[in-house]
């Protein structure tokens, strides 16, 4: 097909522009890891202009990762946290969200309204903080696996993909005589592998990346999940103590700790989403249409 | 008068059988149901009691009901606080800030990458745009603090290369604002632009041909085609948008401001979160979410009702 001038110019533009805007999202992260590896001198040298590296230290990492670093113990919290906080929203989704998607549930429209209603209207974080403080969660080592379990639009994601699979299939499973455990199980599952894989994404990243509700029910360090120990390492500019006392010696300069500290808590997540992505846009279609 | 009650339950009792056997049929649903059921109820509808306590003057240790009642006093309170109406205020204009440019890049970022006809290329630019999303503020915005330092920051570096003066950025309140809208846009406009990138996806191709046989230009296409196809979900964004404009960006906030700029940048999360948590006047905070979350409803079922005036397709 042959492109008029005027169809070339935009097309050219929207090469540039876009691939500009790209740059522009990706470079700071690039930046990130220049700093982290580059020593101090240099960095100060070239007053912190630094995008390609040319000098390479590890101390930040070194530092950061000597044995018996509080980083380690984080590290485990948030694995822990994530692995079985993700198994348990998706137990929990998949559940709520294949038997709403039955049309002849009595009581379907009851049960989704109770659903749909936290959607529209929370108690707010006070309340919530007070119902975990007297539930006797605060500070357990299961708060921050039981707070996130469960979205109501995660659920409805995955309704409506379930919503969408042949009544057909499901009806000559249950002839053969499988109940709807097993029609969930062996007949669902397996073809709902889209909005799992996107659901799934979706709660691992909740889950990686909280820090807010780890402020609010977590005091002991030893608890903390990694965002938490990050947190007080880039906002306040000082190392949490325990981290101070691990390391020992004195610490090499704050800036590019504080680098080297974003680097190795972030790049779990941007190693895994590529990986996920084709599924990302079948999965969010499904359930964005019909919200 | 028993005679009539037993007429009425001899009548009615095929009816309620039918009906338990129907229930008992799906009972292996409803025992499906049942864990997200429970955990809604402890986690959603148990902190709904709680809302006494802006009620109330909340005390600790003698729990809900041993507190005295106080009627609106920590609402009045707030509204004589010059620190709540700024939150106030903050969280509505930086809500309508994000509203506008977090709706609007995602669609045009959705309509330009369409127009991408090189799959590769389109490929790697998604990617890219996608990555900011899967990182935490706590990340981001140490990222970004190191962009904007006064000393280091590469930000200054290039207003000083066009003749500005540098400035320490973060701590300055007329910039604070215009820095979290357009942090939030670079962070979450690649993710937010998937919906409807699917959704052009999903638009029939005959239109299109159509449209070229008719010599419409490509601007015609996306003007007269691809857009009026999105519609429908351009309409579901924004009423899920509009029902969080009473959050302004708590993970963004938190992580970015600072004392110095609370008159320009605190907003009713973050305020919440100071004066509830840190300084444990839990009545008055929580007065602050009644207010917060009372509006936020209003705010969703108001924009439901137009959306299904002016298009029928609200989401409930």
């Amino acid at each position: 097909m042959k492109l008029t001038r005027g169809e070339a110019a935009f097309v050219a533009t929207n090469y540039v522009v876009l691939t500009v805007l790209t740059v522009l999202i990706v470079i700071p992260f690039w930046y990130v890891v220049s700093v982290s590896i580059t020593p101090y001198h240099i960095f100060s040298e070239r007053n912190g202009l630094i995008l390609f590296p040319t000098s390479f230290s590890f101390q930040y990492y070194e530092y950061l990762l000597k044995k018996g670093s509080l980083i380690y113990s984080a590290y485990g919290n948030t694995i822990r946290n994530t692995a079985a906080g993700v198994v348990l929203a998706l137990f929990l989704t998949v559940t709520a969200a294949y038997a709403l998607a039955e049309k002849k549930l009595p009581g379907r429209r009851i049960f989704m309204l109770i659903f749909v209603f936290t959607m529209l209207f929370k108690g707010g974080m006070i309340p919530t903080y007070i119902n975990i403080k007297q539930l006797g969660l605060l500070n357990s080592s299961y708060v921050l696996i039981l707070v996130m379990a469960y979205s109501a639009f995660n659920m409805i994601v995955m309704k409506s993909f379930f919503e969408g699979i042949p009544e057909s299939l499901k009806e000559s499973a249950s002839i053969d005589g499988a109940s709807e455990f097993r029609i969930l199980w062996q007949v669902v599952l397996p073809l709902s592998m889209p909005v799992i894989a996107t659901v799934g994404l979706l709660y691992l990243v909740v889950y990686w990346n909280d820090f807010f509700n780890a402020m609010l029910y977590v005091t002991d360090w030893h608890k903390a999940p990694v965002q938490l120990v990050l947190r007080t390492i880039v906002a306040s500019s000082s190392l949490p103590p325990e981290l101070l006392e691990a390391a020992g010696s004195t610490p090499p300069p704050t800036i590019g700790i504080q680098m080297a500290a974003i680097v190795i808590v972030a790049l779990p997540m941007l190693i895994v989403y590529p990986f996920i992505q084709k599924y990302f846009e079948q999965g969010m279609l499904v359930g964005s249409v019909k919200g | 008068m028993e005679l009539v009650t037993a007429r009425i339950a001899e009548q009615s009792e095929p009816v309620l059988r039918r009906r338990l056997r129907r229930v008992w049929k799906y009972k292996l649903l409803y025992v499906l149901l049942l864990p997200a059921l429970a955990w809604v109820v402890i986690f959603d509808y148990f902190p709904l009691y709680g809302i006494g306590i802006a009620f109330t003057d909340y005390n600790v240790i003698q729990g809900f009901s041993g507190s005295e009642w106080a009627g609106l006093k920590y609402f009045r309170m707030l509204f004589e606080s010059e620190m709540f109406r700024h939150a106030f205020r903050n969280t509505l204009l930086i809500s309508l800030y994000k509203m506008i440019s977090g709706f609007l890049c995602p669609i045009l970022l959705a309509l330009a990458l369409n127009e991408i006809r090189v799959a590769w290329f389109k490929k790697t630019l998604q990617t890219a745009v996608y990555l900011p999303r899967f990182v935490s503020w706590v990340v981001y915005g140490g990222i970004i603090a190191l962009l904007l330092s006064p000393e280091t920051g590469v930000v200054n570096k290039i207003i000083e290369w066009f003749g500005g003066k540098p400035a320490y950025l973060l701590v300055e309140p007329a910039y604070f604002r215009t820095i979290l809208v357009v942090t939030d846009a670079m962070k979450e406009m690649g993710w937010a632009a998937i919906i409807y990138i699917a959704a052009i996806a999903g638009l029939n191709p005959e239109v299109y041909e159509a449209a070229i046989m008719d010599g419409a230009t490509r601007l015609q296409r996306i003007v007269h085609v691809t857009l009026p196809g999105i519609t429908g979900t351009i309409i579901v964004m924004f009423i899920l948008r509009v029902g969080y404009v009473m959050s302004a960006g708590l993970d963004q906030v938190i992580n970015l401001y600072n004392p110095m700029v609370f008159e320009a940048g605190d907003i009713l999360d973050t305020y919440i979160y100071r004066i509830g948590i840190e300084q444990f006047n839990l009545s008055l905070a929580a007065a602050a979410d009644v207010i917060k979350g009372a509006i936020g409803l209003a705010m969703v079922l108001v924009a439901n009702h137009i959306a299904k005036r002016v298009n029928d397709s609200g989401i409930f």
